[in-house]
């Protein structure tokens, strides 16, 4: 049997315990969400593209925020251990909630626009403030698609192993909770864009 | 013989097939972009059909690039790939569905089925690349 390569002292997960990469409950749940999310959309109804779209946008800035300027300082203090079991919880929920809440989000945002008029011509005069919205979640896509979910995904196999690389689980964290805190920080612009939209 | 002893901290090498799939990925998001800009009004389609051209020819060589790397777990891409090509056929498929839910019509809503599907081809192969590049494989 080998060591657990790169850190001696990371805890080892058997087959049995790495449990499902992703829960099925959650995947019921967020079908759900999105079914919902395509009759509300069909119906056109602005209450239901409000909620969804406001609940679903302030999850994502919120979780963002929270893991990079809150999780991160907190996980970095713990031992690696520690920071796998975290992790491993963290991570597997994490792979639910937030597509699920990018996919509300966007589809939801992208509708509401739609009814509230801001694509008609002649351009409504928040049509700049919908552009700088637009650059806004595509620099948050290029960052999330690129960086975050990728060291999310490598996270949850490396602990799905029965001798999980503790060096490649510290390595890929640290760039997941950075990324999240660039996130965080461009998600603060978006929340002014959708305020100056909601006040205008 | 795949040596587990020594410390690794993954492939910490720039890889071109991450650059590649970024590559298309700024193209495509600048070709839906030069359309969503001009919505309702006609966008100049020139714009858009080059960049998606670009992403379409950096998705070929991203192809390529994957099938010629040896050694490669590829067992494990196409693990994790086919699980991220269903959440981006979700997350596709209501985009889709929007865009044609509103009317979109003629060469806009094949440039951005076009640009959908090469999110769909791309993503997976960079979240199941980025998996397997990690993996210590024999030789």
């Amino acid at each position: 049997m080998s060591e657990v390569a790169g850190n001696p002292t990371a805890a080892s997960v058997s087959k049995s315990q790495a449990g499902s990469f992703v829960p099925i409950w959650g995947v019921v749940a967020a079908l759900l969400v999105i079914v919902a999310l395509i009759v509300i959309i069909a119906s056109n109804w602005v209450f239901g593209l409000d909620f969804f779209h406001v609940f679903a946008g302030t999850l994502w800035i919120s979780t963002d925020l929270f893991m990079g300027f809150i999780i991160g300082p907190i996980m970095s203090r713990l031992d690696i251990p520690a920071r796998m079991v975290f992790a491993k919880k963290l991570m597997t929920t994490m792979m639910v909630v937030m597509p699920t809440v990018v996919i509300c989000t966007l589809t939801a945002g992208w509708q509401l626009a739609r009814v509230d008029n801001f694509f008609t011509a002649p351009y409504a005069p928040q049509h700049g403030w919908i552009l700088a919205a637009l650059i806004v979640v595509a620099l948050l896509s290029i960052l999330a698609y690129t960086f975050l979910e990728p060291a999310n995904i490598v996270v949850l196999m490396e602990l799905r192993k029965s001798e999980p690389n503790g060096l490649l689980i510290g390595r890929m964290m640290k760039r997941f909770l950075y990324t999240a805190g660039i996130l965080g920080v461009l998600q603060l612009s978006i929340i002014v864009i959708m305020v100056r939209l909601a006040t205008w | 013989m795949v040596n587990t002893t020594q410390p690794y901290a993954g492939d910490t090498k720039s890889s071109p097939i991450i650059a590649s799939i970024i590559g298309t990925i700024i193209s495509c998001i600048l070709a839906a972009g030069i359309i969503i800009a001009h919505i309702p009004g006609p966008a100049p389609m020139w714009g858009s059909v080059m960049w998606v051209c670009i992403a379409a020819v950096l998705t070929i060589a991203t192809i390529i690039l994957i099938l010629r790397k040896k050694p490669f777990a590829g067992k494990l891409f196409f693990k994790v790939a086919k699980w991220v090509f269903l959440y981006i056929l979700v997350l596709s498929g209501m985009g889709e569905y929007v865009i044609v839910f509103d009317g979109t019509k003629g060469e806009p809503l094949v440039v951005i089925t076009i640009i959908l599907l090469l999110f769909l081809v791309n993503i997976p192969m960079l979240w199941g690349f980025s998996v397997a590049r990690h993996e210590r494989t024999p030789n």
